[in-house]
């Protein structure tokens, strides 16, 4: 169990990491993009892709859990 | 073309009027997809392998593998976040004032370089290589006046037209003296008010000569006007009347 748990606290860390890259991105695409172009598109697309993701993989994890 | 109303880079004027923004070609964009969906193959098998051979694993194995699989796609999915944005927003904007060039290299290294439209010396375009020719992108290469090095546009479609059209800008902007070009709004603005003038006018005109057909003098003259001219179909014209035709 206590494996499990390590393996679990460094996806969470993973997942930090990634939330704080992301946000870089997004704000880059937000501050710079212009009115009418693919930028505001990209930022939906991605946050779409990545909550999907991490979700199913949290559920995944549950899942194998319970 | 997009709406361009906002501000596109921070130095840009009030009235100052975009005419060009380049971004470089899709083409160029392309190895980014590839790469994206060449890391997807192992994802595929290793999903392949936790369906068909999941259950002979043990439970921190088969999370292992769950919780790698997760974060090779979340990097993956990163890593095309940060090719898009270093392609999406590098872009080159012409303006009826200047050239600006701004390079966007990942998420910490942005650079605005600028360059006055009266620098501009020449502007020269290639296409080079088998793909652009048959894409139809290449390099602009812009010579600029004085010490400072020539300003480049890399990988942008239609290089040909977009040099016509900067040293189209370019001429307008010293046939003005260097200041600011008319951008076709201002053009259509003078046109409107000319036209709303000349539609004064064409009222005014209209006004006075219904005055003049509805005056009883008016009516005398064309009166006896159109009894010459049937005199003068018979041949009866009378002594001393002057014809007005």
């Amino acid at each position: 169990m206590n494996t499990i748990l390590i393996i679990i606290s460094i996806y969470l860390c993973f997942i930090a990491a990634y939330l704080i890259f992301s946000i870089a991105g997004i704000y880059h695409l937000w501050r710079f993009g212009y009115s009418g172009d693919l930028s505001k598109l990209a930022i939906l697309a991605y946050s779409i892709f990545s909550i999907a993701i991490i979700v199913s993989t949290l559920s995944l994890v549950f899942l194998n859990l319970v | 073309m997009k709406n361009l109303e906002d501000k596109l880079f921070p130095s840009q004027e009030k009235e100052e009027k975009v005419f060009l923004l380049i971004r470089k070609h899709w083409f160029n964009y392309v190895p980014f997809v590839l790469i994206g969906l060449f890391m997807l193959i192992p994802v595929a098998l290793a999903a392949y392998y936790l369906i068909f051979y999941g259950q002979s694993l043990g439970l921190e194995v088969r999370l292992t593998i769950i919780m790698l699989v997760s974060a090779y796609l979340l990097t993956t999915l990163g890593l095309q976040l940060y090719g898009f944005v270093s392609y999406y927003l590098d872009v080159y904007i012409v303006t009826d004032r200047r050239i600006v060039d701004i390079e966007q290299a990942g998420f910490f290294h942005r650079q605005i370089s600028e360059l006055h439209l009266r620098q501009v010396q020449d502007v020269n375009a290639k296409i080079n290589g088998i793909f652009p020719t048959l894409l139809h992108y290449g390099d602009v290469i812009i010579q600029t006046a004085g010490e400072r090095e020539n300003f480049q546009f890399f990988s942008i479609p239609n290089p040909y037209l977009i040099s016509k059209r900067i040293i189209n800008l370019h001429e307008h902007h010293l046939e003005n003296g260097g200041e600011q070009t008319p951008c076709d709004n201002t053009k259509y603005e003078q046109i409107e008010e000319e036209a709303k003038n000349l539609l004064k006018k064409n009222k005014f005109i209209d006004k006075v000569r219904g005055q003049v057909f509805e005056s009883e003098e008016s009516k005398k003259i064309f009166g006896e006007l159109s009894k010459n001219k049937e005199n003068l179909k018979t041949g009866e014209l009378k002594e001393g009347t002057e014809v007005i035709l």
